[in-house]
């Protein structure tokens, strides 16, 4: 059986070259994956560049992970994603580090 | 040659979790110039706002016979008489005059007819933990906002520090790399606070911050100064070891498995119960009990065991009741994930919760390097062989509060030294080594996972001779011929990788020391637990670490009495 996707655009910031781009990554899904753990697995296995805070307090009240997610800013660390799913993730505010680094609010 | 920017300052304080921020308020209170450094953006990284509400203070609101003695024999008697006495002495007196500074700066507690609401914890005589609105993060962003108003102390966060400077043997400044920029500084400091927490991230199982690896211990050792208790770490018996996205969260176990309350019980992979009838067991026979099913090969595919919810003698309408009077929060958090722990059985692992060792200091913070000073989680031994609940929170705000008084005295009148040329090189070309190509290169997360299964197969609380002889040539060869070959691409600014490596440097260092540290003490004390020294030794002693002639050397060192 083929492994269930999701299907992830990233909109990246590269402070070098000061550009911004969207950039498309396919992740296997996993049970109770979430935005945050979905990053993890980009960076663990497909992209070591790619930049976020990879922080959870655990209880969901610090916001360290905030990310746009398809438009809304949420908290990664408790935000699911289900197989099959388009997802598009975006810097959660300005000003930004690199990727979906911020300076926190 | 790399450029490097160079900046001044009186007071450095490294670290930005609730000690090293109150260590900045202080020094500043005191009028020194202060820079406060932290690897991450403040109340958004380290150990503090992962922390529980409880900050221990004998206010005695609940019972009159609670005092600041009493406090001291708990941590005293509790620590298993390894505790610095002077250091105990200094958390139980000041935890009551820090906690009403944290009041003045808008942290709140819970308050019952206009007094501290106490609260009991296990090893308190008397009720005595406070709590704190919003937990450690509450701690965390109150004093965030304390130090924000504090406009003239100057504030660098994605700053990872990765070397010490001295000059004829005094610390004079801080060499390391600004995340935000992609260059590299160096701080000229009158005097140095070392406040940087734990080194939990030696081991895979912990339940804090994965930006917990010890740099202060590391800083410090690496200056010259001496570490004592490194082989003490806690352990928390229940803490989440699958699914990924809730690895590493804590769990209070009472709440779960008392019988007054939801009674589930713990069973291995076969679906037994392994806990004894009766009562149920205290910490640290827990513990072992469900290390011991776990290293039987009874544990989950993920090291763990289960708390299983189907055995309890309540009934489902008394268990949803139960959940949402103690765990709302937690519940609807896990159910968003699909996780409902009123149905679903749970894996859940002991991890480390606290690491009791760190850099020596005194009264007075100062460690065996002038001008070097150490608080909080990353200073020892203010706690012994075991930590009492609530004493993490009161310790940062004691002795945080100290670094910043001394530090700043430290540094009065005093002329800034020359910074060393020669090991600000060194320290550019350690960063720019990851960065150089190499024949096979090597993730540092990669190398980060293998050392973390050494500690957590080896250097878990029961730990013998063989294991650790074991543990410690795995992480030799690791260090001698792994790290050379860790390699980093990419840009320089924000490049997490490059940070790792820095960091993976640091941890296989201190696991070192670690190991070395534990095979030292041939005793079972506290968080120790050694199957092949079962007693405890009557006298009890310090493991040190002191470094001769570049060499590493251990030896055993008399606890302190309390002055007269």
């Amino acid at each position: 059986m083929a492994e269930k996707l999701i299907h992830v655009r990233i909109l990246r910031y590269s402070p070098e070259e000061k550009i911004r781009r969207l950039e498309t990554f396919e992740v296997p899904h996993r049970p109770a994956m979430t935005v945050q753990t979905m990053l993890r697995y980009i960076y663990e296995n497909t992209d070591p560049s790619l930049a976020f805070r990879d922080f959870r307090c655990g209880r969901g009240i610090c916001n360290t992970c905030c990310i746009k997610v398809n438009g809304r800013v949420l908290r990664s660390c408790e935000t699911p994603v289900q197989a099959g799913e388009e997802v598009l993730l975006e810097p959660a505010n300005d000003p930004i580090i690199k990727d979906l680094v911020v300076e926190p609010d | 040659m790399d450029k490097c920017e160079v900046l001044k300052t009186e007071v450095l304080i490294v670290g930005g979790g609730a000690a090293g921020v109150r260590a900045a308020i202080e020094a500043d209170i005191h009028g020194a110039d202060v820079c406060l450094l932290s690897k991450g953006p403040i109340a958004r990284s380290g150990i503090t706002p992962l922390a529980y509400p409880s900050l221990q203070a004998a206010f005695a609101t609940n019972d009159p016979r609670d005092n600041p003695d009493v406090h001291y024999q708990d941590i005293i008697v509790q620590g298993r008489y390894l505790a610095d006495e002077n250091l105990a002495r200094v958390l139980a007196d000041e935890s009551i005059p820090r906690a009403l500074d944290l009041e003045k700066f808008g942290i709140k507690f819970k308050k019952q007819d206009g007094k501290f609401f106490q609260v009991h914890h296990p090893g308190q005589t008397y009720p005595r933990n406070l709590s704190i609105i919003g937990g450690g993060f509450g701690l965390i962003y109150g004093l965030k906002r304390e130090v924000q108003r504090r406009s003239h102390i100057r504030i660098l966060e994605d700053f990872c520090v990765s070397h010490l400077l001295k000059d004829q043997g005094e610390v004079v400044g801080a060499f390391g790399l600004n995340m935000r920029d992609g260059r590299f500084y160096a701080i000229a400091a009158k005097s140095i606070v070392l406040a940087c927490g734990g080194y939990e991230e030696l081991w895979g199982n912990t339940d804090t911050a994965p930006d917990s690896t010890g740099d202060g211990v590391f800083l410090g050792f690496q200056a010259g100064a001496d570490v004592i208790d490194l082989e003490m770490s806690q352990y928390y018996p229940t803490v989440f070891a699958h699914p990924e996205s809730v690895k590493g969260v804590l769990i209070q176990y009472e709440t779960f498995l008392e019988r007054q309350y939801l009674d589930f019980r713990l069973a291995n992979n076969e679906g037994k119960e392994f806990l004894p009838e009766g009562p149920l067991p205290v910490r640290d026979t827990l513990m072992r009990l469900m290390f011991t099913e776990i290293e039987g090969g009874r544990g989950t595919e993920h090291d763990a065991v289960y708390i299983d919810p189907s055995r309890s003698s309540k009934s489902f309408k008394e268990i949803d009741d139960l959940v949402n009077e103690l765990l709302k929060g937690p519940d609807k958090n896990l159910r968003k994930l699909g996780i409902d722990i009123r149905k679903h059985r749970i894996e859940v692992c002991p991890a480390v919760h606290y690491t009791l060792g760190g850099i020596h200091i005194n009264e007075k913070t100062e460690t065996s390097v002038p001008g070097l000073f150490a608080a909080g989680e990353n200073a020892s031994n203010v706690h012994g062989a075991n930590r009492v609940s609530g004493n993490a929170l009161s310790e940062t705000q004691a002795f945080g509060t100290r670094a910043g008084r001394y530090a700043s005295e430290y540094s009065k009148g005093k002329r800034h030294g020359s910074l060393p040329t020669r090991e600000t090189r060194e320290g550019i070309q350690k960063w720019n080594d990851f960065m150089a190509k190499k024949e096979e290169g090597i993730r540092p997360l990669v190398l980060r996972k293998e050392s973390k299964q050494v500690m957590d197969r080896y250097m878990g609380p029961n730990r013998n001779e063989k294991g650790m002889k074991e543990a410690l040539r795995r992480v030799l060869d690791l260090k001698q011929n792994s790290l050379p070959q860790v390699a980093v691409t990419g840009g320089r600014i924000f490049n997490v990788d490059w940070r790792t490596a820095m960091e993976v440097s640091m941890t296989l260092d201190l696991a070192e020391l670690v190991i070395r540290s534990a095979l030292f003490r041939k005793e079972t004390r506290g968080h120790h637990f050694r199957p092949d020294f079962p007693t405890t030794a009557e006298i009890s002693q310090h493991t040190l670490v002191t470094k001769k002639d570049q060499k590493i050397e251990v030896i055993l060192t008399p606890v302190r009495k309390l002055d007269a």
